[in-house]
């Protein structure tokens, strides 16, 4: 009895260490922690707001960081809400996140960054420790061994973090991380981050969207349109170079996704600017005066599709 | 095998739940025979390493099936014939590892420097296994080499079975990285091998393992991101990368070995612990009897006792080859081979100036000679951990140059160097810091009380298991590749 109590001692041990490591990371206080609060945030106000027809902004980070909603609630006059969460997830953990959200009447913009469009397999660093996060492990369909390996990292909140948020415990009174600021009614961000003074590059797109990004797009479009609701998708726009191999492979995904549903973008610059000052702490993240534009524009281009019911 | 790499162990889960599930319902129903237990080891051995790398895993099998065909028919000769066989086994062993590891470095840096144009010419060509040397090697070829030598010389000419030397040579924890063991001490464990899954061997593999993966994952990994090889000009940053290039390859590779035993345990199998506290060494004769025990006594009893033969004028100089060429084992690069060749001088200074030094200090009381001995051992093994640590051998002799001369140790550079890193960076290295120095303290410790072994204090119960909640809490998520893994 002695040794079986011994021997299971290491058992309760690693599950206790385990558990404090998972609230950590998914609960409270980790990255992943603010990335699933916030997206509870969003799934709770879309629950909310009812209405014949919406606009919801799907997406990660680029998404997040770029479109008004709030904004395009008034240009559009419809109740429109940014869903949008963050890249790493992977296209398709994001889509099946945001699936039961979607309603007969809505219009559903999906706006995924490059990075998302460029995976072969549809799964980013944070896929299976969000689906778990939220209560949905192995959404999306991943693989058994990743999800193993995330669950068991789930756990873990590494050295860097415990550091960071100790440092801010003393600093701030609190835990923070990169989702942890409140967002509004419509699921907008309300603080914007800053750009860190490193050096500053024009970002290149060096392959056209992936084939397992286009079947998951396109199967998505089956799921949107079975719940009596429209898919929209749009190009990101990015602090890019204008170099033939970028805009040619952009031209591609232009194309390619605009045989699945109707693609928003500016035909001319195919979203790439070269003026780095709209742009927030990425390439993809836009201050606020760029995210008026981006937003004023997306509405034109919206409302040139006729399908806005007013 | 890579136990940083989460393939290893879901492979090993994967094996062992079917496996084992397998064995005890056939045990409860007295089907299940002794030597099932061989075979089972062997499969999974093996079944991990083609997990590893399969194009390593094709030159592993054939190298195998070779040594065992001609230690089985050496075995059966005598005299000069039986010389003979071992002579080529061995000869032939050591031109794959050659092959692999050294013809690309004798072709661009010896050849190419007599020959104007050929190393440019070289590296154009597409030549098979060139680019990367194939996992665990240099380990397996140093293995069975020891093992031919050592059934040539034994006196016993008993017949090996082929699963026993697949179970060898292939153990999964020390197949890729070691430790290097020896066939009186493994064969015997090995041969007619069978699981032993007792209490005590859960035990003592759970406190092996927490603390190599302590080591590994939580001090290894949380160092490496901060040492920058591209400082030759700041002395302070010089040494620093050093110091921490210390302790990252002790943790890392006797994190390692301390996986490796721990899970040759749970299997009840003993393996040599490769590292016995080195950095409590207070001198450096003393630092090599406790750094990768068994590489340096294959060196010793495979390179040094032959160079030297009965004559033992020459030992000096055989002993400075030795190590030059253990350093060039580490890698085929020049600095490496600086690297041996200074440990092999550190030696010959310490065997010729090494006793009047110790009776000079061991006068002075108050300067603590003890720790004057550890000091210097300790400084002379980071001086030679930066030759090990910079392949760019340029750059090298800039960093020897800047740490040479007393005008670059200005309070300007040491400035830099304090606010090298800056908010959490520095907090996150700090606290590592003070992590690793109470590892190494409960090493000296060990060593103080001449405890059984150096690290009783790290094995005892509860810090063992506070070892293990410490790695699920701090282990880095991204971890650095074994360093050894390059050898």
């Amino acid at each position: 009895m002695k040794k079986f109590l011994q021997l299971n001692s290491w058992l309760a041990i690693a599950a206790l260490a385990w558990g404090v490591g998972y609230l950590y990371n998914a609960r409270y206080g980790g990255e992943l922690s603010w990335l699933r609060i916030m997206y509870e945030q969003k799934m709770a106000i879309a629950s909310e707001v009812q209405a014949p027809q919406r606009v919801l902004i799907v997406g990660g980070s680029g998404a997040h960081y770029t479109v008004d909603a709030g904004l395009m609630q008034q240009q559009l006059g419809i109740p429109t809400l940014n869903m949008a969460t963050d890249g790493p997830v992977g296209l398709n953990v994001i889509l099946p996140s945001v699936s039961s959200a979607i309603k007969k009447g809505d219009i559903v913009v999906l706006i995924p960054e490059y990075l998302i469009l460029l995976q072969k397999d549809g799964f980013g660093d944070r896929s299976g420790q969000f689906g778990v996060a939220i209560g949905q492990p192995g959404l999306g369909g991943i693989p058994a061994k990743q999800l193993a390996q995330d669950i068991m990292l789930l756990g873990v909140p590494t050295l860097k973090a415990v550091t960071k948020s100790s440092v801010d415990l003393v600093e701030k009174g609190r835990f923070t991380g990169y989702y942890s600021d409140p967002i509004t009614a419509n699921g907008d961000p309300t603080v914007l981050k800053k750009r860190l003074k490193t050096a500053w590059w024009e970002l290149k797109i060096k392959d056209p969207v992936s084939p397992h990004a286009l079947r998951r797009i396109r199967q998505f479009k089956q799921e949107v349109e079975g719940k009596g609701a429209t898919l929209v998708l749009g190009l990101s726009w990015i602090y890019g170079s204008t170099d033939s191999q970028t805009l040619g492979n952009i031209s591609k995904t232009a194309e390619k996704l605009g045989e699945i549903a109707p693609v928003l973008y500016d035909k001319q610059t195919l979203n790439v600017k070269t003026d780095s000052s709209i742009f927030a702490d990425t390439h993809y993240h836009l201050n606020s005066s760029g995210r008026r534009t981006r937003t004023t524009e997306l509405v034109e281009q919206l409302k040139a599709l006729n399908i806005i019911r007013n | 095998m890579n136990f940083s790499d989460f393939g290893f162990w879901w492979v090993l889960l994967l094996f062992s739940i079917p496996y084992f599930s397998v064995r005890y319902v056939a045990k409860s129903l007295n089907l299940w025979k002794g030597s099932f237990d061989a075979v089972g080891l062997a499969a999974m051995s093996l079944l991990l390493f083609v997990n590893a790398s399969r194009s390593s895993f094709a030159i592993f099998i054939c190298e195998i099936i070779f040594n065992y065909l001609m230690v089985w028919w050496m075995l059966r000769q005598q005299g000069w014939k039986a010389k003979a066989i071992a002579t080529t086994v061995v000869v032939i062993d050591i031109a794959i590892l050659a092959y692999f590891k050294y013809l690309n470095f004798f072709v661009e840096d010896v050849l190419g420097v007599l020959v104007p144009g050929l190393a440019a010419n070289w590296q154009g060509k597409s030549i098979p296994g060139m680019g990367s040397i194939p996992p665990g090697l240099s380990f397996y070829t140093f293995q069975m080499v020891a093992f031919v030598v050592d059934s040539y010389t034994s006196r016993k000419k008993r017949t090996i079975g082929a699963l026993d030397y697949i179970n060898f040579v292939s153990f999964f924890p020390q197949v890729v990285a070691g430790p290097i063991e020896r066939r009186a001490d493994f064969f015997p464990q090995i041969e007619s091998f069978r699981f032993k899954f007792t209490f005590e061997n859960f035990e003592t593999g759970l406190r092996w393992l927490s603390l190599g993966l302590f080591m590994k994952f939580v001090l290894a990994d949380n160092i490496s991101p901060y040492i920058k090889l591209d400082q030759p000009d700041n002395p302070w940053l010089v040494w620093f990368f050093a110091f921490l290039f210390t302790l990252q390859i002790y943790f890392d590779f006797g994190g390692y070995s301390f996986i490796a035993v721990g899970l040759a345990k749970f299997v009840g199998v003993n393996l040599t612990i490769n590292f016995l506290a080195p950095y409590t060494s207070q001198s450096i004769n003393e630092f090599w009897r406790r750094w990768h025990v068994t590489l340096s006594t294959w060196f010793r009893d495979y390179v040094f006792l032959p160079l030297m033969g009965k004559n033992k004028t020459w030992a000096p100089f055989y002993l400075f080859l030795t190590f030059t060429l253990s350093g060039f084992w580490h890698g085929a690069a020049w600095n490496f081979v600086f690297w041996g060749a200074y440990h092999g001088l550190l030696l010959l200074i310490i065997r010729y100036a090494g006793r009047p030094f110790y009776k000079f200090i061991g006068q002075q009381r108050l300067l603590m000679p003890q720790f004057i001995s550890w000091a210097l051992t300790f400084g002379s093994v980071i001086l030679g951990c930066l030759f090990f640590m910079e392949t760019n051998t340029p750059r090298l002799f800039a960093k020897l140059q800047t740490i040479l001369n007393p005008w670059s140790y200005s309070l300007s550079n040491l400035g830099e160097a304090m606010s090298f890193f800056s908010g959490n960076e520095a907090i996150a290295l700090g606290f590592t810091l003070v992590l690793a120095t109470t590892v190494l303290l409960m090493e000296h410790i060990g060593v103080w009380q001449k405890r059984e072994c150096e690290y009783d204090l790290l094995l005892s119960p509860w810090v063992s298991r506070a070892l293990l909640a410490l790695t699920v809490l701090l282990a880095a998520n991204t971890p650095s590749p074994f360093i050894y893994f390059e050898f």
